[in-house]
């Protein structure tokens, strides 16, 4: 292998979302547990890093109604990732998960069991679950109410909650040495308790599942906020981060780079991992055809005015997509305003019907090429300190992966930046992320458990 | 063929390292795939309805293993099995119905329809202190939380239909809005509006499964529970049990399948047996834990079968919950020498006859409650005219 910056990929899958490539014909069912098998065992021929999984917690709705177009509903990956990880032998599993709406004990055990039952696998991309005010019927209050609370957290304390949730979790994954379970019996002495007693959360510990292969899950964070950036630089081993050009993404990886100091940790700890929509074919033209075909499947009226309601708050049903952009009041205290006024300046100043205007703000920055300008692009991204690579976000499934598999794949692999064959079993050994040693004893303290016959002595 | 239609059901507990504490202190634990592995594995070449895995939320203090969550566990083990039933333990007192049905749904979903679920009720104040707690709540909040959970959790399987999903390309409908249901659920525990956000399970519901174990923070009734776990010392009791249940389950209008907890301890002669049971007896450590809830049964694998027919034709029970005295050892015993006796007396099964678990038990798939039911009489008018 060469010195040359290795490249590390990610594939997500959203299930949810702005994923309406389910019109095309040969769009996988996401209702068929094969579906998930082939995606997982496509990546792994492909030799990524991970999969990933996004969360929903609430299926979205529009004018009153479960909202038909989209892709509404998933498995949940707490019981998914177990059985994808039968079905492969070296991949990543990731699982988005909320700490807003989950309990730090149990997400401790199930986090530490997937890794122990995919020998190293397992990644928990921390989510605080969003809370789109403007899109007043899938926001965060539609969430509070499938877990009997009245109101969803507000963006500062669920950062706060987020923070401690954290930190609460990597001392219960430690609060068994690595080796407690030599021999198959349990030695107590080799177990604490976490005492914890925090603002969010007291839980005495210990966890009753032995530290796992990494000692920690990989821990991804996709925060943009600068809460979001400060909790990735304190907890993060992987960053996903949304980014539209170069540019902005060698400043966002400086940033990262410099928060990640103010608390002891260096660029080694970290892989910055941008999201990609990738459209490539064997020519240019062909990727270019397919393209413009897939931005056919987004025309629908009822997705087109979904998508702008959602993101704007305001109500565009029974929009004409032919017309212009129409005079919406962007001073109700429901929209977004500052976001209204951009679309209506943009509709206005370059005589966009509303449709083309949709073409333009609703899909994902795609990178649309051959196999040698998809491979150009990523290698300038990682040679110049805008990405450690990439986490793939395909429209089409499963045919954008599998090209990306086919096709690219094989270029970045001879350009010697992309692994040919894996080199080691688990995520952290991929990523090159060190695994996280035990506290000292000493930085534990006298802690055993009580009733443990050292204490006794 | 015995006297009854339908087969006996087998079941058996994989947790730990064997259900006799002088016998599992003898063998540690393995806490990896491969020993679940085999475990899941072995169940299915013996034609077992189902393997139960049971799961807490602390480690008690006289712990000689830990653990690994048990849906993690059966999940891993689905795409490896084809037809055994996989039932789980989550406990209730602590946890959000949102997520514990969601991820028991995606369990039936992984293994194609063969989850069951035993909701427990956290009694420890071990468990308390893991989740905020200085106690753990009395049993009859317990009970009362476990029973709305399991009535939720039965609202939020039913809240996708069947048919909701319609991947309409024409129209540009994923699903079929009129197919998903809030279910605007206000009980004394829990508020929660719904619907869920995964799709309806294979079976409808999974399986329910309630164990006594002898904590009246467990709910155990007929309306809550499609498999019911008793455990009772003689004959008369399980079928004055047995009776009292199956009574409910009618005026429920509901099947209930009802196993008894047995823990054999079996050998070639009487006589062998009764000295490995003394062996064991001895070496329990002291201050174990107690004997497990089940009916002790020492002697040969052809007595065992006695018992059974005896039991199961007496209308005592519809089959038996094993709980091996040691494990792995213990399962392949039962496999190779109860099974085959079982199979000759024409009480079990030769092959799986179904994919399922429901069908394994002969229990009927259940309809969404939102779902509106057909209308056969209107169509039965348009055939006349």
């Amino acid at each position: 292998m060469s010195e040359k910056k290795q490249l590390h990929l990610g594939v997500f899958l959203q299930g949810v979302g702005h994923t309406i490539a389910w019109r095309h014909p040969a769009h996988a069912q996401f209702t068929e547990f094969e579906t998930y098998v082939r995606f997982a065992q496509t990546a792994e021929r492909g030799k990524f890093d991970f999969i990933f999984f996004g969360e929903g917690l609430v299926v979205r709705e529009h004018q009153g109604r479960f909202f038909g177009p989209i892709v509404n509903g998933r498995p949940d990956t707490i019981a998914l990732l177990p059985a994808l990880a039968a079905v492969t032998e070296k991949i990543g599993l990731a699982a988005t998960l909320s700490s807003t709406y989950n309990a730090p004990y149990e997400l401790a055990r199930q986090l530490a069991s997937i890794d122990h039952v995919s020998d190293g696998r397992a990644a928990w991309n921390v989510v605080t679950t969003f809370s789109n005010s403007a899109a007043k019927d899938s926001g965060g209050d539609q969430v509070a109410y499938n877990f009997s609370k009245e109101k969803h957290l507000d963006h500062a304390t669920r950062y706060d909650r987020a923070r401690e949730f954290v930190t609460l979790i990597k001392k219960l994954w430690d609060s068994w040495d690595d080796d407690a379970l030599a021999g198959g019996q349990l030695d107590q002495r080799k177990v604490y308790p976490v005492e914890h007693y925090g603002e969010w959360f007291s839980v005495r510990g210990p966890l009753d599942v032995p530290r796992s292969p990494q000692g920690h899950p990989v821990i991804i964070q996709a925060g943009q906020s600068d809460d979001g950036r400060d909790l990735a630089a304190r907890i993060a081993d992987v960053i996903f981060s949304p980014h539209r050009n170069i540019d902005e993404a060698r400043a966002f990886y400086a940033d990262l780079t410099h928060r990640l100091t103010q608390y002891g940790r260096s660029k080694a700890d970290l892989r910055i991992l941008p999201g990609l929509t990738v459209v490539v074919a064997p020519t240019e033209a062909q990727a270019q055809a397919k393209a413009a075909y897939y931005r056919t499947l987004l025309g629908t009226p009822a997705i087109g005015c979904y998508l702008l309601s959602e993101q704007s708050g305001y109500d565009f049903s029974d929009i004409d997509l032919d017309g212009p952009f129409p005079d919406v009041d962007t001073t109700r205290p429901e929209v977004n305003g500052a976001l209204l006024e951009r679309w209506k300046t943009l509709a206005t100043n370059e005589h966009l019907t509303v449709q083309q205007l949709i073409d333009r703000v609703t899909p994902r920055r795609t990178l649309v090429g051959s196999p040698t300008q998809v491979a150009d692009h990523c290698q300038a991204w990682i040679e110049t300190e805008a990405s450690d690579g990439f986490i793939l976000t395909p429209t089409l499934f499963p045919g954008d992966l599998d090209d990306f598999v086919e096709l690219v794949v094989p270029e970045l692999q001879r350009r010697g930046v992309f692994r040919t064959e894996y080199t080691g079993d688990t995520l952290r050994h991929h990523l090159g992320l060190k695994r996280p040693a035990v506290p000292t004893r000493a930085t534990r303290g006298a802690r055993h458990r009580t009733h443990s016959p050292q204490d006794r002595s | 063929m015995g006297t009854r239609n339908e087969p006996l059901i087998l079941s058996v507990a994989i947790a730990g390292s064997g259900h006799h504490p002088g016998a599992a202190a003898r063998s540690p634990q393995a806490l990896d795939v491969a020993h679940f592995r085999r475990l899941v594995q072995t169940a299915e070449r013996g034609l077992l309805d189902f393997v139960f895995l049971h799961d807490e939320r602390a480690l008690p203090d006289a712990a000689v293993t830990g653990r690994l969550d048990a849906l993690s566990v059966l999940a891993r083990l689905a795409p490896e099995t084809t037809y055994v039933g996989l039932a789980v333990s989550v406990p209730t007192t602590y946890s959000e119905p949102f997520n514990v049905s969601r991820a028991l749904a995606t369990l039936d979903f992984v293994s194609g329809g063969r989850a069951a679920w035993n909701a427990t009720s956290s009694g420890a104040d071990a468990e308390a202190h893991n989740f905020g707690k200085t106690y753990a709540p009395d049993a009859d909040e317990r009970r009362s939380l476990a029973e709305e959970f399991i009535e939720v959790s039965r609202k939020l399987w039913d809240s996708w239909e069947d048919d909701a999903v319609i991947t309409d390309r024409e129209r540009g409908l994923y699903l079929a809005p009129e197919k998903l249901h809030h279910i605007n659920h206000f009980g004394a525990h829990f508020q929660i509006r719904g619907p869920q956000i995964t799709y309806r399970p294979p079976q409808g519901h999974p399986v329910i499964v309630q164990v006594d174990g002898g904590d009246p923070g467990t709910p155990l009734s007929a309306t809550l529970a499609d498999v019911l776990i008793l455990h009772h010392d003689t004959i008369e009791d399980a079928q004055r049990a047995y009776a009292e249940y199956k009574a409910q389950a009618i005026a429920a209008r509901r099947e209930l399948r009802i196993l008894q907890s047995i823990l054999p301890i079996l050998a070639e002669t009487e006589m062998l047996a009764r000295a490995k049971a003394a062996t064991w007896d001895a070496a329990i450590p002291p201050g174990a834990s107690a004997q497990p809830h089940a009916r002790r049964f020492v002697g040969t694998p052809t007595q065992l079968a006695d018992l059974s027919e005896q039991w199961f034709e007496a209308h005592a029970t519809d089959g038996f919950h094993l709980l091996p005295a040691v494990l792995p050892d213990g399962l392949e015993e039962l496999t190779l020498n109860l099974v085959p006796e079982l199979q000759r007396r024409r009480l079990f099964r030769r092959a799986y006859t179904g994919r399922t678990l429901r069908e394994h038990l002969h229990l009927p798939r259940p309809a969404s409650q939102y779902a509106v039911p057909p209308t056969p009489i209107r169509n039965t008018v348009r055939r006349t005219i």
